[in-house]
């Protein structure tokens, strides 16, 4: 568009005002004459009426050019459009009709340009101080208020559950359905997608080069900052929840898993990256997928404690401590059955669970940590997790298992540790496990207290020269006679006030700076002395 | 809630008068009140929004421990005595601590007006027991925890800048000698949460001993600034391990949940209309103390332990509140999935008459140390169980007061002393740094309590540089600008 046309249409918010403030006054004049029934002269009304019309069409013609401008947009824009026209109209068929001296005519499409006026003038406040402008200073202010005390919070999320309140609460106002400021709409997946006037807002799995997310982070007097100082504030987590989104692939629909734990910390967080991919040593397999959100939600309602294993990982560490005693073979398999995969380590110590849950456990292809002490599982149980393949650690101390658990344990090749403490198993057969694995280490129970492998003989204190007698706490340096004459390290005389003890002889010094020198390095020094 | 975002909750001093100026300024008009305090508002909108990063605390690696049990020794029990073998001074009974040792260093006020410093070797027998290195030499005050060498890494560098218990233990617990900061074990129920959700994350068990003992302020497991759903939960050593836990008669348990929703909701409300971060944690904590109404009494109950167990732990063991019971129990809670479990043990603080009462002292906690330790292991719980044993500075080689062949006294030592620690990612069976002949100065490997702490935080997966919160315009760590980790004691 051309420059000078850009700035004519600008102009629009000037000239705008004139047809309404001449329109009021026309009104006035009007309603005056009604009621004194004293004709003002026809040429005011008429110069009066005229300028209403020229200007009417001047501001819709202005309007129409800014906004070709595209930095609004929606159905607010649309409205504002066409009854800013309708206004021009009306307003020049009103200065013709005062024309042709039609006055019933002339003072009805005169009430008809007042109220088309009102939405108009409001439609176009709307546009560019927002919905909430007028009655803001009525409401109570807005302030980020926890609503989840009570109530576990899941981290899994989906862009309904998740991003779609946040966009809609933060942004909505001025890119949404109504208003699409800059030409950005996000209160539907394919306007998101769409982007605004500069192009796309987001770019899937990028977090660092999307757009909304720049804007989120500038400071809060940046110019380009979003949403702008004087709007609502989105806080930290909403914009760490939208990072995650976008991190995770920015899917409208694949639930994605949120850095936040159901106490509010965070359990796992540096770079809430979520498809990242995991530990080496963990992921067998790189792509997998985050867990259900639907699964993970459960587990909380359950009172699991999940975690992932560690950061950017989507395996999985589910404890039950807190439930222990209350968990049966149904819950291993309702709960953890959806998120198999996702399973590394699992606590069930003192829970009620029985062989049976231990087939749905074997089917756990990435666990590698199991827990299982003080259960009744047997040995027809454990047989379940024979040649598991990445089994690496099995607690199940105080267990019912007993030797002929310990064949399934030989066909577990990557089993690493094993702790069999108060189990009917030997420790002759547990041993057993260990022929062709030097570094499986087997806990078997009580390892006896260490023996001392040198003990002290008797304590004599000092020499006799200079133990001190009961209760007599003065015994002085200065009492200690030196056996040398001569000060080893500078050869001058010895003054007895320093004095230093060493391999059993009394050694003099003739300065504080020679005793210092020597207790750094007697050997050094030493052979002056002689022997 | 996230913790990030907390601090905006809180009803600060610049967020009053925001808030009240914007009052003013739309009721009164323009005041010159109200754009002059309207300044201060920026910056409280501004926080925390940019630089989000910076407040999210990160995990470096995969966590090596789950959980703490920090058994504090309090009134610092003798390096000498029990840890530091420094058989050489036997030679230098009552001789002058050497000015090049003593270095004119800072003395509190007991000592320092001592016409002499004389040394005082300590009166006990030491042997070397086996551990992964040459072995390890410990007293025979501790023969329990002595057997146990292999399993256990020592650090004899440890160093500290309080030398009073008072700001000793604070800074020990919460990284500043200065009452205010959030404790230890807060930032661990911050940054990890409870992996019980019946249980607080950050337990207290507190045993008394024998002699001397410094007063314990709450404040130790206080939660400074954080919210105060993550302070320490005290639990008693008599009675009731938590006061007016128990319904009263006539009150049903639904009752109690009718009564709570109740109290919730209004409690939901004033949250709203008041910010005041207080409420929210009354809420909370209700919540939990609801919950522990069913997992307390079941956690304190050992009726389920067999004789074996007990007789482990010692004599001791069917008395609340002994040290032997508190081990005990700090295996229950672990087990049980609690973050941060601290024991205090009272009664180091041995200025005078030192020989007598450190045997009593050791005596009361060398058996059940040990069982834990034991019973962590062959549970399968010291993996990720990291156990720590410290108290707040050291004791001087020298003599406080008379020195006899017999009785001795020693004063506080903060330039270095002993501790140990167990389990969860810590290399076992190993001494770490050294000190001097005198036990004085620390010769090779310093470790700070800052050192210490980010040490633990590591190996729980959590960079301390990174573990901050948001408070008075400033992020606050536990290691402050301080902390390295010790890499010469992870496995």
């Amino acid at each position: 568009m051309l420059q000078w046309l850009q700035v004519f249409g600008r102009f629009h918010l000037l000239v705008l005002h004139l047809p309404i403030g001449l329109l009021a006054g026309l009104a006035a004049v009007e309603f005056i004459t009604l009621i004194r029934r004293r004709p003002p002269a026809r040429e005011v009304t008429g110069l009066l009426v005229w300028c209403v019309g020229v200007f009417a069409a001047l501001a819709a013609a202005m309007g129409y050019v800014l906004s070709l401008e595209g930095n609004h947009g929606g159905d607010v824009l649309t409205q504002h459009l066409y009854l800013g026209i309708a206004f021009a109209a009306v307003c020049l068929l009103t200065a013709i009709l005062h024309a042709r001296k039609r006055r019933i005519l002339f003072r009805s499409s005169l009430a008809l340009a007042i109220i088309i006026l009102i939405p108009t003038g409001h439609l176009g406040g709307t546009l560019t101080h927002g919905a909430d402008f007028l009655t803001s200073p009525l409401q109570p202010a807005r302030a980020p208020i926890p609503t989840r005390t009570s109530e576990p919070t899941s981290s899994a999320a989906t862009f309904a559950t998740a991003i779609a309140p946040i966009l809609q609460s933060r942004c909505g106002d001025c890119h949404g359905q109504s208003r699409a400021r800059g030409g950005l709409a996000l209160h539907t997946p394919e306007a998101i997608i769409t982007g605004g006037k500069h192009g796309a807002v987001i770019l899937p799995a990028d977090p660092a080069s999307s757009e909304i997310l720049r804007r989120l982070s500038l400071p809060i007097d940046h110019k380009d900052r979003m949403p702008p100082k004087s709007k609502p504030q989105p806080t930290p987590e909403e914009i760490l929840a939208i990072e995650t989104w976008i991190t995770a692939g920015a899917s409208f629909d694949t639930p994605f898993l949120l850095p936040f734990h159901e106490h509010g910390a965070l359990a796992s967080t540096a770079s809430p990256s979520i498809t990242a991919e995991p530990a080496p040593r963990a992921s067998p397999s790189p792509s997998l997928a985050p867990p259900s959100a639907d699964a993970l939600v459960a587990l909380r309602h359950r009172l699991a404690h999940v975690e992932p294993v560690e950061r950017d990982s989507n395996l999985l560490w589910i404890d039950f401590a807190a439930v222990a005693p209350t968990i049966t073979d149904g819950d291993i398999e309702s709960l953890l059955t959806p998120i198999n995969d996702h399973i590394a380590e699992l606590s069930l110590s003192r829970s009620a669970i029985t062989d049976r849950a231990l087939s749905a456990i074997a089917r756990m292809p990435n666990l590698r940590r199991l827990e299982l002490r003080d259960t009744a599982v047997t040995d027809a149980g454990v047989a379940a997790l024979r040649s598991h393949p990445r089994l690496e650690e099995l607690i199940l101390a105080r267990t019912r298992l007993t030797d002929a658990a310990v064949e399934h344990f030989r066909d577990i090749p990557s089993l690493a540790r094993i702790n069999l403490w108060r189990t009917g198993i030997t420790p002759e057969a547990a041993n057993g496990l260990r022929s062709g694995r030097d570094s499986l280490i087997i806990e078997t129970g009580d390892r006896p207290d260490d023996a001392p492998v040198q003990v002290e003989g008797p304590i004599t204190l000092g020499g006799d020269a200079h133990a001190a007698a009961p209760g007599s706490d003065t015994a002085a340096a200065s009492t200690l006679k030196p056996f040398n004459t001569l000060c080893p390290v500078a050869g001058k005389p010895v003054d007895p006030d320093f004095v230093i003890i060493h391999r059993g002889r009394i050694i003099g010094f003739c300065c504080r700076h020679c005793a210092e020198q020597f207790w750094i390095d007697p050997a050094k020094f030493e052979p002056n002395l002689g022997t | 809630m996230h913790p990030a975002e907390e601090h905006f909750l809180n009803i600060t001093r610049r967020r009053f008068f925001g808030t009240s100026a914007g009052w003013i300024g739309s009721g009164l008009g323009a005041l010159a009140l109200s754009s002059l305090v309207r300044a201060n508002l920026a910056p409280v909108t501004g926080e925390g929004t940019a630089g989000l990063a910076s407040h999210l605390p990160s995990r470096p690696a995969r966590p090596r421990a789950r959980r703490v049990i920090y058994m504090h020794m309090e009134g610092a029990p003798s390096q000498i005595d029990l840890w530091d073998h420094k058989p050489g001074l036997r030679h230098r009974f009552n001789e002058d601590l050497p000015d090049s040792i003593r270095q004119g260093q800072r003395l509190t006020g007991m000592s320092s007006g001592q016409d002499r410093f004389p040394v005082a070797p300590s009166i006990f027998k030491f042997a070397r027991y086996p551990n992964n290195q040459d072995g390890i030499w410990i007293s025979e005050l501790m023969p329990y925890t002595a057997g146990i060498a292999r399993e256990l890494c020592f650090i004899h560098s440890m160093h500290t800048e309080a030398i009073n218990h008072e700001p000793g233990i604070t800074f020990f617990q919460t990284g500043s000698q200065q009452p205010g900061r959030a404790s230890f074990g807060s930032w661990i129920s911050y940054g990890l949460g409870s992996s019980n959700a019946n249980l607080p994350a950050f337990v207290v068990l507190i045993s008394q001993g024998i002699g001397n003992m410094q007063a314990l302020s709450a404040r130790f497991w206080g939660s400074g600034f954080l919210p105060s759903e993550h302070q320490g939960c005290k639990l008693r050593s008599a009675g009731d391990p938590v006061l007016y836990l128990r319904d009263p008669a006539g009150v049903t348990r639904a009752d109690r949940r009718r009564m709570l929703d109740l109290v919730g909701e209004l409690n939901q409300r004033e949250a709203e209309r008041s910010l005041d971060p207080d409420v929210r944690a009354r809420i909370a904590q209700y919540e939990m103390a609801y919950r522990m109404q069913m997992s307390v009494p079941e956690l304190t109950d050992f009726s389920d332990e067999d004789e074996e167990t007990l007789a482990m732990y010692g004599p001791e063991v069917r008395t609340p509140g002994t040290f032997a019971a508190n081990c005990l129990l700090a295996r229950r809670l672990a087990e049980r999935g609690v973050r941060f479990i601290q024991l205090y043990m009272r009664g180091w603080d041995q200025h005078g008459n030192l020989p007598g009462e450190i045997r009593q002292q050791s005596k009361a906690v060398d058996q059940p140390q040990a069982a834990l330790v034991r019973d962590l292991r062959r549970r399968g719980l010291l993996d990720d169980t990291l156990v720590l044993w410290a108290g707040e500075f050291g004791r001087t080689v020298y003599s406080q007061g008379v020195l006899t062949p017999e009785n001795y006294g020693r004063d506080h030592h903060p330039r270095c002393f002993t501790i140990w620690m167990a389990g969860g990612g810590v290399k076992p069976g190993i001494t770490y740094g050294r000190t001097d002949d005198y036990s004085y100065n620390i010769l090779e490997n310093p470790v700070e309590v800052h050192d210490l702490h980010a040490t633990l935080l590591h190996l729980l997966g959590l960079d301390h540089e990174k573990l901050v919160y948001r408070h008075q315009g400033r992020d606050f760590r536990l290691t402050d600008v301080f902390g390295k980790v010790v890499p010469g004691v992870i496995t």
